[in-house]
Order: C-alpha cells, then sequence, then structure tokens
C-alpha cells in the first residue's frame, strides 16, 4: 500500500514536472528543428526529444535578422549596472532601516512595506513623463551640458529600477535577524557605521545577496513594457522588446524559438548557478518561495 | 592610569529611568564586579562605560578624562560579549587584529601584537581556523584576545561566562582572574552569578532597580551587608529570614522573641529605627550547625536533603511555616521526613530593620581577605 502510494506521489510529481518542463524543452528542440519536422512532431513525444533533423540554421536566420546580439548587449550591461547599484543601494537602505538608529526611520520602512503593493504598471506613465522631462549630462565644447531628454538610452531602463522596495525588504528581513552584538563589537574595534556595513554585515549576508541578484537579474533581463514604452530607437533596445520586433516580421516559428532559447540561456545560467543560495536564503528569510 | 570615575549618572529610555544618578570610584587595576538580578540595570551600565548607550545625565571619567561623550573606540575600553560576538567569515587572527585593522595599524605590527595575545591565551594553534570550528571555551579565549591585542586601558566583560557550562566556567574564571593578575588593567565585570562575583572582585558593586545598594569587597558583603536584599543575594545558598516580635530595645540592644517562642538578646544600633515593634533576623544558611553547641535551638521538620558530597543542603520548616536552608559540612545523616534539631550563634546573625537596613554594627573585615583573588594566584 505504501509502495503504491510513494509510486502515485512520483506519478503526480512527474505530471507536474512534465507540465512546467514541456514548454522549455518543446521551445529549446524546436529552435534545431526545421518548420516542418515541428509541425511533424508536434503532437508527439517527439517534439520535446533532439531527434530527426536537427540544424542550426534556425539561429543562423536570427542573427541575420535580427539585431539580437545588439539588443543581447544592450540587457546585460542593462541587467548587470541595475543589479549591481541595486544590491549597493537596496542593502545601504536596509542596512540603516535594520541597524541604525535615527529619527524617522519607521516612517521610512513604512513607506518601503507600502511601496511593495504598487505595480509597476500603475505608475509607468507618470514615470515615463519624469524621465522624458529629466535631461542628461553631457559634454560639448569642452564643458558641461544638459542634453535632450532620458529617453532612448540605457539609464533610463536602469536607474528607475535601482531601487526596490522588496529587495530592500528582503536584506532588512536577514539584516535584523544578525545579532547587534556583531556591530558593537566592531563600533569598539572604531569601525564606522560603512566599515560595519561592508567587513562585517555584507560578508556574513552572502544568501541574501544572492537572492536578491537573481530575483533583480530575472526582473531586469524580463522588463518588457517600460523599454517599449520609454526606448523607441535600435540602439538602446533590449531582448525583450525584439522579441516583439522579430516576431513582427515574417519570420518561421523555429527562428522565433531560436530566439527565445537564445535569449533564455542566460537566465537558466544564473538560476542554474545560484539555485541552492537561492533556495536556503528564502528558506532562511522566513519568506515562502 | 585608568581610573573610571562615574558622577550622578543617570539613564533614561524616553520617560522611563532606568539608572538613577550612580557615583562610582573604580581605581586603576581593580576588578570590579557588578552584580544583581535581572533588570537592576548592571548591563546597561556596563554599556554606558563603554559608549554602546548615551549618557543621559551625569559624567563619566576614564582616565582623569572625560569621555561622556564620546565616541565609544575612543574611548580605550575593549569589551567581551556574552555572545562572543566574533566575526564568523574571519579567521581567529583576522578576529583579533581587526580593530588594529580599523585603526590602520601597520600589519607587521598586527601581526607582532595578535601573536603576543595569543601567546598570552594559548591561542597559537587556532589562529587559523574560523570560530565555528572553535569550543566554546576557546571562542571565550578568542573573544578575550580580541580585546587584549587593542591594549585598552579598561576592560568590560558583560556576562561572558553565562553560555559555558559549569566545569569551563570555572576553569574559565581562574584564567580571567590570572590574566587580570598578568596584565594588572581595569576590569569590570558583570553578572548575575553572585558566586563568580565572590570569587574573582576586588571590589563588588551589587546594584538593584537602578541604584547601588552597596560597594564593597566580596568578604566585607559577606560580613556586613548593609541591608535584607544585599544579604540576601551575597552568599550561596541565600541567606534565611525570620520575622520576630521586639519585646524591648535599648539604645544598643534589642530582645526579640524568635518565632519558636525562644527570647534572646542582640547586640543592635536602633537609634536609626527608634520604637520598632518587629524586625527580621538573618542568618545564613553555614552558620547554622548540626550540634547544639549554638547558643539559640531550633527544631524544624526536614523536606528535601541534598548531599553534594562535601557538603549537605537541608531544606526545612521552622515553626510550620519559615522555610530556611541549611548547609552542613560533609555528608549529613538528616533525613526527609525528619523532625531535629540545629543551634546557631547570636554573634552570626543579621538584623534588619522594617526597611530592610542593617541594625547591626559592622563586623572586622579579616586582613588577608582583602587582598584580590588575582593578587593572590599571581603571588
Amino acid at each position: 500500500m505504501k509502495r503504491l502510494q510513494k509510486l502515485g506521489a512520483y506519478l503526480f510529481l512527474l505530471l507536474i514536472g512534465y507540465v512546467f518542463l514541456f514548454p522549455l524543452l518543446f521551445m529549446i528542440m524546436s529552435s534545431f528543428k526545421p518548420e516542418q519536422v515541428i509541425f511533424a512532431d508536434l503532437y508527439s513525444i517527439r517534439a520535446i526529444l533532439p531527434v530527426g533533423d536537427l540544424t542550426l540554421d534556425n539561429y543562423r536566420q536570427v542573427f541575420e535578422k535580427s539585431d539580437v546580439l545588439l539588443y543581447f548587449r544592450n540587457s546585460i550591461l542593462i541587467t548587470s549596472a541595475a543589479v549591481v547599484l541595486g544590491l549597493i543601494v537596496n542593502s545601504l537602505l536596509a542596512f540603516t532601516l535594520s541597524r541604525m538608529r535615527w529619527s524617522g526611520r519607521k516612517y521610512i520602512l513604512a513607506a518601503v512595506v507600502a511601496l511593495m503593493i504598487i505595480p509597476i504598471e500603475a505608475i509607468v506613465v507618470p514615470l515615463l513623463l519624469l524621465v522624458s522631462k529629466l535631461p542628461t549630462i553631457g559634454w560639448e565644447q569642452g564643458g558641461l551640458v544638459l542634453m535632450g531628454s532620458w529617453l532612448n538610452s540605457l539609464e533610463v531602463q536602469i536607474l528607475p529600477f535601482v531601487a526596490n522596495s522588496f529587495f530592500i525588504f528582503l536584506f532588512y528581513q536577514f539584516f535584523r535577524d544578525i545579532p547587534k552584538d556583531f556591530d558593537e563589537a566592531a563600533e569598539l574595534d572604531g569601525a564606522t557605521p560603512f566599515q560595519i556595513y561592508r567587513h562585517i554585515i555584507v560578508p556574513m549576508s552572502g544568501p541574501v545577496f544572492a537572492t536578491v541578484a537573481i530575483l533583480h537579474f530575472l526582473l531586469m533581463w524580463n522588463q518588457y513594457i517600460w523599454p517599449i514604452m520609454a526606448v523607441q530607437g535600435e540602439d538602446a533596445r533590449p531582448v525583450m522588446p525584439g522579441i516583439q520586433i522579430f516576431f513582427g516580421r515574417q519570420t518561421s516559428w523555429g527562428e522565433i524559438m531560436a530566439y527565445a532559447s537564445f535569449v533564455t540561456l542566460p537566465v537558466l545560467a544564473v538560476f542554474l548557478a545560484f539555485q541552492k543560495k537561492f533556495v536556503s536564503s528564502l528558506a532562511g528569510a522566513g519568506i515562502k518561495g | 592610569m585608568a581610573d573610571v570615575k562615574l558622577t550622578k549618572v543617570v539613564k533614561r529610555y524616553g520617560d522611563v529611568e532606568t539608572i538613577h544618578g550612580i557615583d562610582l570610584d573604580i581605581k586603576d587595576g581593580e576588578f570590579v564586579v557588578f552584580v544583581g538580578p535581572s533588570g537592576c540595570g548592571k548591563s546597561t551600565l556596563l554599556r554606558m562605560v563603554a559608549g554602546l548607550e548615551d549618557i543621559t545625565e551625569g559624567e563619566l571619567h576614564i582616565d582623569n578624562e572625560c569621555v561622556t561623550s564620546v565616541a565609544a573606540s575612543r574611548r580605550g575600553v575593549a569589551m567581551v560579549f556574552q555572545s562572543y560576538a566574533l566575526y564568523p567569515h574571519m579567521t581567529v587572527r583576522e578576529n583579533m587584529g581587526f580593530g588594529l585593522k580599523m585603526a590602520k595599524t601597520d600589519k607587521a605590527e598586527i601581526k607582532r601584537r595578535v601573536d603576543e595575545s595569543a601567546r598570552i591565551l594559548q591561542l597559537e594553534p587556532l589562529l587559523d581556523r574560523k570560530p565555528k570550528a572553535l569550543s566554546g571555551g576557546q571562542r571565550q579565549r578568542v573573544a578575550i584576545g580580541r580585546t587584549i591585542v587593542r591594549n585598552p586601558k579598561v576592560f568590560l566583560f558583560d556576562e561572558p561566562l553565562s553560555n559555558l557550562d559549569a566545569e569551563l566556567r570555572v576553569q574559565m574564571r581562574v584564567e580571567i582572574a590570572k590574566l587580570h593578575s598578568q596584565l594588572k588593567n581595569t576590569m569590570i565585570y558583570v553578572t548575575h552569578d553572585q558566586v563568580e562575583a565572590m570569587t574573582m572582585a576586588d571590589k563588588i558593586v551589587v546594584l538593584r532597580g537602578g541604584n547601588i545598594e552597596q560597594v564593597g569587597s566580596p568578604i566585607e558583603l559577606y560580613l556586613n551587608p548593609v541591608n535584607e536584599f544585599v544579604a540576601g543575594f551575597i552568599g550561596s545558598p541565600r541567606m534565611n529570614f525570620f520575622d520576630c516580635d521586639v519585646i524591648a530595645q535599648t539604645d544598643d540592644s534589642l530582645t526579640l522573641k524568635l518565632p519558636c517562642g525562644e527570647v534572646c538578646q542582640l547586640a543592635a544600633d536602633v537609634s536609626r529605627s527608634p520604637g520598632m515593634t518587629r524586625v527580621k533576623l538573618g542568618i545564613r544558611p553555614e552558620h547554622l550547625k548540626e550540634d547544639q553547641s549554638g547558643e539559640i535551638r531550633i527544631g524544624v521538620d526536614v523536606d528535601v536533603v541534598e548531599h553534594l558530597g562535601g557538603s549537605t543542603y537541608v531544606y526545612a520548616r521552622y515553626s510550620g511555616e519559615h522555610e530556611l536552608i541549611i548547609q552542613t559540612g560533609g555528608l549529613s545523616p538528616v533525613r526527609r521526613g525528619d523532625h531535629c534539631d540545629f543551634s546557631f550563634n547570636l554573634d552570626q546573625c543579621h538584623l534588619f530593620d522594617c526597611n530592610g537596613l542593617s541594625l547591626r554594627a559592622a563586623k572586622p573585615v579579616p586582613l588577608h581577605t582583602q587582598a584580590p583573588v588575582a593578587q593572590a594566584l599571581s603571588g
């Protein structure tokens, strides 16, 4: 009876796993198949297996027909800049909120928590109005000048997304559980608040930094609505709006799958690399995954 | 020189005052223990000396310099925390050298001072280990080593032995006392364990409710507690107290009726409390004798007997309602359920008025007991 129950449980898990893995496997396998093979395999298990006439033609077509490498480079720049800056800014604010005493601290914390429930879609229009009026600082004829607006640039896709209330709260939760004795010992050792953050708190907070890095990476890599609104030209376009442009042209499903597989690879690589720390941190921070 | 002087020190959290104007002089090289029950303010006071808590009112002088508003790191103090507070991502060497690194000390000098401290505390084989690879006692030694490296004027210990098992606690107690005799720095030590206070201190400061109850050498506090609280707190097991009726009083004596009905006369300074009708008589468990050689004999009903090998604790009831503890030497033949007689001498009794203040004249403190434990060990 117990063995049957176990078998049933495994079958159920396999089914769930299949539901989640099927789209991913179908996408990757189809990216290596010609159009007619994709449709021939569609209703069989072959759809998710590397069988039949496998080819790299779809990828070749993607690189020829679109500026995917440029988009990819833009996404890498935007994502890495936002993640690195975000780790610094969000963790520093969380540090001051959780470990320093200053007037108004509770109100700022309340504001951070309140901001967590506001979706980006709700503020995207006012944000667009704001950045369209913000000038960039440039260098012309030997002096600093104010130029144009932030629109159609990489920074318009980075700076508004550096600070994130959810990540601040994640850091806050983690930092709050670190005993205060460490700060006080370091304070007696002559460390400034920033040195306490840099030398004591940050090295002890690896899991939460890994978690926030992954979540922020996913958030930035998958940005779609904002780049569509804030970027019109090709130069600053990231990969996700690029898919829409590519889809709008005359393309085959195999090429679309190749494009999608190509832009999904970094996400998979980052997640698999940090999976262990990510899961342990979610458990440690008392947050359900 | 590193005297520590607290002048009318007050601590308030909002409207709540937790330390009520404390005056205290700690001399250079003294080992002072703050002792008291939970919530008495001993740790707060230590943290105020350390600079980890602001001083609301009053002044703090260290080494004749007013440091009331000086940052913790500039007061010349180092602290050992109850939790050790060793940085888990650093090796023992890095932990010990962190303070010097923050002070931008030359690397060679950091190494020299860490090695020297490690030698004093026998930590050399552990220098490259992380804290998680150390035992509780080793961690405690590293925490002490971290303070030694900085060569502070004043060492502060906040219940450093609380997390250790009983055997290790005794061992570390001796090590800290030895360290004091070796370094001869001023040390302030906080504990709620009066045995630690009695065995380590040159001077004990007994605190209650944010006030100092009494300051003195361990034996001075044991022999001459100024009030009922100190009498009950110092000494283990704690002193027994009985309410007694005052039958007659003169300027220098009281005639009392004990709960068992026996009448006795004791020398007492009653000038502060004329017209008393009731007083409290205190007698330490170790001053109750199994033989009948004492001046006063009392009959008790034995509830529990604890044989500790070297001594026996007898938990009993006196006159039906008064609970008392008796400590006898060796293995006592007394058994649970027995009714037996014990005796005591009146000169070993303490008397307290209705406000809890002592009515007995101070007994002379033997000279040899005034020598600090640390000095005795070094001698």
